[in-house]
C-alpha cells in the first residue's frame, strides 16, 4: 500500500456509506435487470430471426437494414425497452434510484460533505474541488444515460451514478469486471503515476489501485458530486487518490506527468468538435512512452444489423454524441495530437455475442480497445 | 411513502418553450421527411416517441393474460401457505381472513396502497416531456 496513506490514518472511515435499499427496491431492480437481459438476449435472437426472414438479399448498409428492422414489432419493443427500462431505473416513484436517494438526502449529503471536508483539511492535494468551473456546453446539453440533471446537477448525482452502474450492463455479477478486463489488456508493467480520465464514481481507479498498489493514482472529472463519492469510497478503503475537478480539455497537470491515462467508455460522450483538443491535452500530460488507453463501443464493420442496434442507443439512451463518434477518425486525430503509436483493435473479451443452439451467434454489440502511445 | 416528484424532475416551467415552439418528431427523418415506426432519427429533445404505436393489441392482451396467470399462481401459493399454516396450528383458523390492522399499521398500509396505485396509474397519465431534458442546442455538435 502507498506509504502516503499514513496521513489518512485518522480519516479512514470504517463503516462504508450505504444507501438503504429496501426489499422492494432490490426486487424491483432485479426485475429490471432481468428485463435488460431478456432485451439483449432472447429478444435480440428473435429480432434477428425475423430480420433474417424479412429480406431476400442482405441489406446493403445500415440504412437499408434500419428500414427492414423498423417494420418489426421486436425492434419497436427493443427501442421501447432501451428507452424506458432506464427511465424505470432512475425515475419511477418510490422505487426509482432518485426517489430512493431523496428519502435519505440529509444523511447522505452530510456523509459526503464530511468526508470531503476531512480530506481537504488533512490533505488538500487529495481532493481539489472548483465550484467556479464552467462546464463545457456539450456536457451541459445532454443528461447522458437519461440521468436527469447529469452527474453534476445534484449533490447526490454521484451516488445515483454509483447505484445505476450495477444494472447498466446486464448480468454483471461483478460490475468491476469490466475494468479488470481493460487493465489486463494493457502492457503489463509498472505504472508509477496513473490518471483516470473521467473518474466518475471511482470504481475503476479503486480496481486499478488494488491491482497496482505502488501506483500514485489521480482522478479527474467535471463532476464534484462524483468526486465526493470517489473520495468517500477511497477513504473507506484506506486508499489515497489525488482527485480534482477540471475540464479534461484544460488540465492543470504539468507536461509529461503521467505514465498512463486510462478511460472507460468516454470517447462516445465527447463531440468531435472537442475531441482533437482533448487528445492533445491528454498527450501533453503523458511522459514520452506513456499510454492513453481505454475501451469504447463502436460499429462492427460490415454488420448492418449490429450497426442499427448500436446506433439506436445514441438516441434512446441519450448517448447523443455516439452517432458522430462512429464517424470520428480517431486514429488520425491521435497521431495529429502527438501520439507516436496508435493501436485500435476489436476487444473480443467484451464482445458478448448472443449464442443460439445450432446457429451462428449474433453480434449485438462491438467494442474496441484503444491504446495510444506518446 | 412520499410520492412527490423528486428535485430531479424537470420543472414544467422549464419546458414551456419546448411545448409552444417547434416540436420536432424524433421519428421523422429531417432530410427526407419519412416517418419511422421506432428508428429514431435524432436526439429526443421535446417529447417522448411512440415506439409501440404499431404493437398489435393481441400482443398487449397476451402480456396482460400472462401477467394475470402469474398473479394467479401467487394467489394460489398464498392460499396454500395459509392452509398449511392453519392445518399445522401455526395460525388459528381464519387468522388471515379475520386479521385487523392496528391504526398505525392501517395508516402505513393505506399509504403503501396509494403509492402502489400511483406507480401503476402514473404510467397511463405520464407526461410525454422527457424526464431527462436534452438542450436542443445540442444540434450544433451533431
Amino acid at each position: 500500500m502507498n506509504a502516503q496513506l499514513d496521513i489518512l490514518d485518522s480519516g479512514n472511515d470504517k463503516e462504508p456509506l450505504a444507501v438503504h435499499e429496501s426489499r422492494d427496491f432490490r426486487s424491483y431492480h432485479a426485475l429490471l435487470r432481468a428485463a435488460r437481459n431478456y432485451m439483449e438476449g432472447p429478444l435480440v435472437c428473435q429480432l434477428y430471426d425475423r430480420y433474417d426472414r424479412a429480406h431476400a438479399i442482405p441489406p446493403a448498409d445500415w440504412r437499408a437494414a434500419e428500414a427492414v428492422l423498423d417494420e418489426l414489432n421486436e425492434f419497436q419493443f427493443y427501442c421501447w425497452a432501451y428507452r424506458n427500462l432506464q427511465r424505470f431505473k432512475y425515475h419511477r416513484p418510490t422505487l426509482g434510484i432518485f426517489a430512493t436517494l431523496e428519502r435519505e438526502r440529509a444523511r447522505l449529503e452530510q456523509a459526503l460533505d464530511a468526508a470531503a471536508a476531512a480530506t481537504m483539511a488533512s490533505d488538500p492535494a487529495a481532493l481539489r474541488l472548483n465550484p467556479a468551473l464552467l462546464l463545457p456546453d456539450y456536457f451541459r446539453y445532454v443528461p447522458f444515460h437519461q440521468h436527469t440533471g447529469g452527474v453534476t446537477g445534484d449533490s447526490l448525482a454521484g451516488l445515483a451514478y454509483e447505484i445505476g452502474r450495477r444494472t447498466t450492463v446486464p448480468a454483471h455479477a461483478d460490475p468491476n469486471g469490466i475494468y479488470r478486463i481493460l487493465f489486463e489488456a494493457l502492457p503489463q508493467r509498472a505504472y508509477a503515476r496513473v490518471l483516470d480520465w473521467g473518474v466518475g464514481h471511482g470504481a475503476a481507479l479503486m480496481t486499478w489501485q488494488q491491482r497496482q498498489p505502488q501506483s500514485e493514482c489521480y482522478g479527474v472529472d467535471l463532476s464534484a458530486p462524483c468526486l465526493k463519492v470517489t473520495n468517500l469510497r477511497a477513504r473507506e478503503r484506506g486508499m489515497r487518490f489525488l482527485l480534482s475537478q477540471q475540464d479534461l480539455e484544460h488540465l492543470d497537470y504539468p507536461d509529461a506527468h503521467f505514465d498512463l491515462v486510462f478511460f472507460n467508455f468516454m470517447l462516445h460522450e465527447l463531440p468531435p468538435a472537442h475531441t482533437p483538443a482533448l487528445l492533445a491535452e491528454a498527450a501533453r500530460i503523458l511522459k514520452p512512452g506513456g499510454l492513453f488507453a481505454g475501451h469504447e463501443f463502436h460499429l462492427r464493420p460490415g454488420d448492418a444489423f449490429q450497426n442499427v442496434l448500436q446506433r439506436t442507443h445514441a438516441w434512446t439512451n441519450n448517448e447523443t454524441y455516439s452517432t458522430p463518434w462512429y464517424d470520428t477518425p480517431i486514429g488520425d486525430w491521435a497521431r495529429a495530437a502527438g501520439f507516436a503509436k496508435v493501436s485500435i483493435t476489436p476487444f473480443e473479451r467484451l464482445n458478448r455475442s448472443v449464442r443460439r443452439p445450432g446457429k451462428a451467434p449474433i453480434n449485438a454489440n462491438h467494442w474496441n480497445l484503444y491504446v495510444f502511445e506518446k | 411513502m412520499s410520492e412527490l416528484p423528486t428535485s430531479r424532475e424537470v420543472p414544467v416551467e422549464s419546458c414551456s418553450d419546448a411545448r409552444t415552439s417547434l416540436r420536432p418528431d424524433p421519428l421523422v427523418d429531417p432530410v427526407t421527411g419519412k416517418r419511422f415506426n421506432a428508428a429514431l432519427q435524432g436526439p429526443i429533445t421535446h417529447h417522448e416517441p411512440d415506439f409501440l404505436h404499431q404493437l398489435p393489441m393481441d400482443n398487449a392482451v397476451g402480456a396482460i393474460v400472462a401477467l394475470t396467470a402469474e398473479v394467479w399462481m401467487l394467489r394460489e401459493r398464498l392460499a396454500a401457505l395459509e392452509a398449511e399454516l392453519e392445518s399445522h396450528k401455526v395460525l388459528p383458523a381464519g387468522a388471515v381472513e379475520n386479521h385487523q390492522d392496528t391504526a398505525d399499521v392501517a395508516e402505513t398500509r393505506a399509504a403503501d396502497l396509494a403509492a402502489y396505485t400511483a406507480r401503476v396509474m402514473s404510467e397511463l397519465t405520464r407526461n410525454r416531456e422527457p424526464v431527462s431534458h436534452i438542450d436542443p442546442s445540442v444540434q450544433k455538435f451533431l
